[in-house]
């Protein structure tokens, strides 16, 4: 063994030496080898001072964390848990961290013994103190917090109720129902009156300690001892009569003379009361004012009761303590910019200063510049990645230009922009428009210091990132193509375009170029980002929901094989990426270890039970019943679809029943006919590894025959058969309107059409009060209106395509509609309806090969196509009367409405490539994307 | 119940769950910290993970059934606490607090090595942190996870190795 070798062998044995872990005889060998080795002992010796420098850093960390819970974070000036044993554990976290803090490492250090004449004059000294009392009493835990501020004010607050006492009066407020009552209406009242007389200017701690004895405190003065003194700085004393009934212990800081906690037992009924002091936190005189205090809580609503608690509460540290206290402070403010550098490329690092705002009710409001900015020489530029902490409370943000890159005169600015949005109307409310100089580049390229986000990696996925949310489908498909003509496996391009396809309806289309393109790949390097494992996570799914549930075994295998070879190498980062990827615990909702058990899962479905179908019975009025029961446990549980008349869908004006009776039982009734009945379950597949994953969904099929015998009719077969039950009326409106859409929604117009005319030939009068309730706005009017548009759409479908869009511009002409407010989705939504009028005649169009039709027709529908770069990301939609989606971006849901044109245009796109030639020379004029 | 031996002599312990509850916290608090520092982005989160799993260790207590295994359900509950806190967790980093500077650590010491930590394994993580922030021994460390103290010793030795090389791999 060479004199190296011999050193690699002792890096182990000295480590353990500085840790303290190596026994005496290695150590006295250790110490004769490092008295000849040099290496070896420069090694001990940056070890040596290393672990100084790391059991320092531990030390302040955990002495930090210990202090932390001393002053918990409240939210609304309670405690920020909510049921009564957490409010323990709180409190229990207090006792047990804040006592090592004051004491052995407290900044005060162990005094001279402590007499306890001199606490009860130091605490008649304190013009404030806070004691948070936990209280357990009969088996039930409650809270109390108490301020005091001399001369004989407190205010209690707890279980409900706030007491303010003063001069010996005392006025209770109900947090439940949000206004003072009379006392004798206050069935708990925290503070008694006699404690309030008591506890006047002197004798404070004396008068709080007979109110823990019940009025008879104990003859003499507590006494001094050993126990529980958890440190030279604490003095411990107890105090009783009969300790075996009732007895307290005390414990006071040697350097002030305070006593921290008192901590009251009743051993014989296993009740104890806990309070803990706090002279830290004064509150102004305004917090102990009632009339101060029921003019701020009229405006509050006691459906958050806990928001009266911090009615009053300063600032902590001269810092707003709650949600509500910022946003009374400062209302919105924008960040402050502190620097901003530029490299060689363009891109700005912009370190600002975070305002830490947050609305009324808590949330936290962005405290960062607008993810987009503009520049004077009308560039913009996109943010890439997170922020990043900077230090506390200030952030970079890391910004690149988009090409093409314009250049301009005069001085380079960037408008530096900030938006909160208005927490009343949800209106963007701009708070910072900025013009501020570009430095020069100081830096070349991307240094270190700019931190993660600026690589030319990251920029792509932030270039990604920006067009998928902010750009319409074209602009985007532009891109991908682009960054495919470079490199035509680049991943990130295939998975962007692969997520466009599955968003428009080309799921098929997209695995296939997913299995052409870099499948391989994917499997052969698994765990390496969160884009490819949800990709490659998605593919399984895939497999098994189109009957390739086979081939995902040899996948599992192929991942676990490329997760073996990057665990085998010698790359650091690699293997703790794929460590944490992969590891269920952390990795879950990436999909990724959950697809993996897909063949051990399916093969433990096979084994388990399935639903059977019991009967069918088919009638001559034309209408068929299934019956099928569940099994007990296990199995697929979800309402199944339904293969009939050679579709698959749920039923038209189908009555699904459930009946609890020896096993589940469930019934299907619809109109149709046939000769075979298919049920679809989606059973899920739990993974596992972690119970609380989302199911992995397939598909399983049970087909029964539909007998050729056919009973009268299904009325009086139900009546005489399941007399138990009651059955749908098929002439309620409900259940037409549900059987047109369902008709519609499958695909059958004609006899949809037919439906939607009868109900819309239904008078207002007979519509169910429901539709004409007031909390439910002009829902009559909308629902007739969303007939009206399935009426059009049924009749472009089935009757000539020019025709009704010659009708729907007459009726246009007429009644031109209103430019639509952005904020209101109900608007929005109507108008995407009259859209998708056209948008059914270019579906029609594209079927029937008559693609320039198709194409005109879909030019007059991009007429009206708004600019989502003009939409502000801030705007959001207003709510819905009556119940309907929440408010949600504007610019999410103008995308989301018009994501069927975008579809339909990329449909049709794809019939003019499948042309063929001849009818390639008809459409004279148009690109290939038929542009 | 003979946990709290301070009581006086003539009192039998009526405490119950609270003392329990006490002990709980006061016996096993640093090394709940020490698991959530390993699973955590930063000391903040860390501390608010430490929290959420001692509620709700707190609150379920009287699922305990075997005193003598409190320590190791109560890593159970942080470590589940963290996984989940990871899984909820929003893309962009929480707000920071304040950290009060103190002379034994400036700011971003500890960050520093915190970011160095994170990139050992989750089991070096753990053992790291469980050592420095909970009595610094092997033994300790060893009962906390249910494995052997020489298990220990060999991660602990050998993770004190990689931190010292990434500790030292910008100055290189």
């Amino acid at each position: 063994m060479t004199r190296h070798d011999e050193c690699q062998g002792r890096r182990e044995t000295i480590a353990a030496a500085v840790l303290g872990e190596l026994d005496p005889a290695a150590a006295a060998e250790l110490a004769e080898h490092l008295s000849r080795c040099d290496s070896c002992r420069r090694l001990h010796e940056a070890l040596s001072a290393e672990e100084r420098e790391i059991r320092s850093a531990f030390d302040a960390v955990a002495t930090r964390s210990d202090a932390l819970p001393a002053r918990p974070r409240r939210s609304n000036g309670r405690w920020p848990v909510r049921s009564k044993a957490a409010l323990a554990a709180a409190a229990v976290i207090i006792v047990a961290l804040v006592i090592p803090l004051l004491t052995p490492h407290g900044p005060r250090g162990p005094g001279a013994p402590v007499a306890w004449a001199e606490v009860l004059e130091t605490v008649d000294g304190v013009e404030q103190v806070q004691i948070t009392a936990l209280i357990r009493e009969g088996g039930k835990d409650f809270a109390l917090d108490l301020y005091y501020r001399r001369p004989g004010t407190w205010r209690a607050q707890g279980m409900g109720v706030i007491q303010f006492a003063s001069d010996g009066k005392s006025r209770f407020f109900h947090t439940a129902s949000g206004q003072f009552v009379e006392p004798k209406d206050c069935s708990f009242r925290p503070l008694p009156d006699e404690f309030i007389r008591a506890a006047g200017e002197k004798d404070l701690l004396h008068a709080i300690l007979k109110l823990l004895f019940r009025g008879k405190a104990p003859a003499g003065e507590p006494v001094r001892t050993s126990a529980e003194a958890l440190g030279p700085g604490v003095e411990v004393f107890d105090y009783a009569n009969d300790p075996a009934q009732l007895w307290a212990r005390i414990w006071v800081l040697k350097a002030s003379r305070l006593p921290l906690r008192v901590k009251l037992h009743q051993p014989a009924a296993g009740d104890w009361a806990l309070g803990v002091f706090d002279y830290t936190d004064p509150q102004p005189a305004e917090f102990f004012d009632p009339d101060r205090f029921a003019q701020a809580a009229a405006e509050l609503s006691p459906r958050r009761p806990g928001d009266y608690y911090a009615v009053g509460m300063a600032p902590l540290g001269g810092k707003p303590r709650t949600a509500r206290d910022i946003h009374r402070l400062y209302g919105y403010r924008p960040p402050k910019l502190i620097r901003i550098e530029a490299n060689d490329l363009g891109d700005l690092l912009i370190v600002s200063a975070d305002p830490e705002n947050r609305t009324p009710t808590g949330g936290h409001v962005k405290g960062t510049y607008e993810r987009t900015l503009r520049d004077n020489w009308g560039n913009r530029y996109i943010q890439c990645g997170a922020f990043m902490p900077v230090r506390p409370r200030h952030w970079s943000q890391f910004y690149m230009p988009l090409a093409p890159i314009k250049t301009g005169s005069g001085p380079h600015r960037i408008i530096l922009k900030y938006t909160a949005a208005d927490p009343k109307t949800g209106r963007p409310i701009a708070l910072l428009e900025e013009p501020v100089d570009i430095p020069a580049p100081t830096v070349t390229g991307s240094p270190g210091k700019w931190g993660q986000y600026c690589t030319p990696g990251s920029k792509r996925v932030a270039i990604r990132n920006h067009y998928r949310y902010e750009a319409w489908l074209e602009e985007q498909l532009a891109i991908i193509d682009k960054w495919l003509k470079d490199d035509p496996q680049s991943d990130l391009a295939i998975l962007w375009k692969m997520d466009l396809m599955i968003e428009h309806e080309q799921k098929a289309e997209a695995y296939a170029l997913f299995e052409r393109t870099i499948r391989d790949t994917l499997i052969a390097e698994p765990f390496r980002s969160y884009d490819r494992d949800r990709t490659l996570a998605n593919y399984l799914f895939h497999l098994l929901d189109t009957g390739r549930g086979g081939e995902v075994a040899g996948m599992v295998k192929g991942i676990e094989e490329g997760k073996r070879r990057a665990l085998d190498s010698k790359d650091r980062n690699l293997v703790h990426t794929v460590q944490h990827q992969s590891d269920p615990r952390q990795g879950l909702w990436m999909g990724l270890p959950s697809a993996m058990e897909i063949p051990a899962a399916l093969a433990a479905f096979e084994r388990g039970p399935k639903p059977t179908v019991q009967r069918v019975v088919a009638s001559k009025d034309g209408y068929v019943l299934v019956e099928y029961v569940l099994p007990e446990t296990g199995g697929p549980t979800e309402a199944p679809l339904l293969w009939t008349d050679g579709r698959w869908g749920r039923v038209a004006g189908m009555a699904t029943i459930k009946v609890h009776s020896k096993f589940p039982r469930h019934f299907l009734l619809w109109a149709g006919g046939g000769t075979e009945v298919t049920l679809e379950f989606h059973p899920g597949l739990i993974p596992s590894k972690n119970k609380g994953a989302a199911p992995t969904r397939f598909t399983w099929r049970l087909t029964a025959p539909i007998p050729a015998q056919r009973v009268e009719t299904m009325r009086a077969w139900l009546a005489e058969n399941l007399p138990e039950m009651s059955w749908p009326d098929v002439s309620a409106h409900s259940f037409l309107l549900r059987q047109a859409d369902e008709h519609f929604h499958f695909g059958d117009y004609g006899h949809a059409l037919a439906l939607y005319r009868r109900i819309q030939a239904i008078p207002d009068k007979d519509w169910p009060e429901f539709y004409h309730h007031p909390a439910n706005g002009d829902l009559l009017e909308r629902t007739r209106a969303r007939i009206a548009v399935a009426i059009l759409r049924c009749r472009i479908r089935i009757e000539p395509v020019e025709a009704v869009a010659a009708e729907l511009d007459e009726m246009e002409r007429e009644a031109p509609a209103p430019k639509a407010d952005l904020q209101d989705w109900a608007a929005l939504n109507a108008q995407a309806g009259w859209r998708d009028i056209r948008l059914d005649g270019v579906r029609r169009l594209i079927d029937e090969g008559r693609l320039d039709a198709a194409d005109d027709l879909l030019k007059r529908i991009e007429r009206d196509r708004p600019d989502l770069t003009a939409i502000d990301p801030q705007l959001m939609t207003l709510a819905v009367p009556g119940g309907g989606p929440s408010p949600r971006p504007v610019r999410h849901a103008v995308r989301t409405l018009w994501r069927p044109v975008d579809s339909v245009r990329w449909q049709l796109r794809r019939a003019r490539r499948s042309e063929p030639p001849s009818r390639t020379g008809s459409s004279q004029g148009r690109t290939e994307d038929g542009r | 119940m003979s946990e709290d031996p301070s009581r006086p002599n003539a009192a039998p312990d009526g405490a119950g769950r609270a003392i329990s509850a006490e002990m709980l916290v006061r016996r096993h608090g640093r090394a709940v910290f020490a698991l959530c520092l390993a699973r955590s982005d930063s000391v903040h989160d860390a501390e608010d993970a430490m929290q959420e799993a001692l509620a709700k260790a707190v609150r379920h207590l009287p699922a305990l059934r075997e005193p003598d295994k409190a320590r190791a359900w109560l890593m159970q509950i942080a470590r589940r606490t963290c996984a989940d806190r990871i899984r909820r967790r929003r893309p962009a980093a929480a707000l920071p607090e304040e950290v009060p500077a103190t002379p034994e650590a400036p700011a971003g010491r500890f960050e520093q090595l915190h970011a160095a930590i994170a990139r050992l394994s989750e089991e070096q993580r753990d053992v790291i942190t469980l050592y420095y922030l909970d009595g610094r021994s092997s033994e300790s460390v060893a009962a906390t996870l249910g494995i052997s103290p020489s298990a220990v010793r060999q991660r602990l030795v050998r993770a004190r190795l990689k931190l010292h090389e990434l500790l030292t791999e910008e100055d290189r």
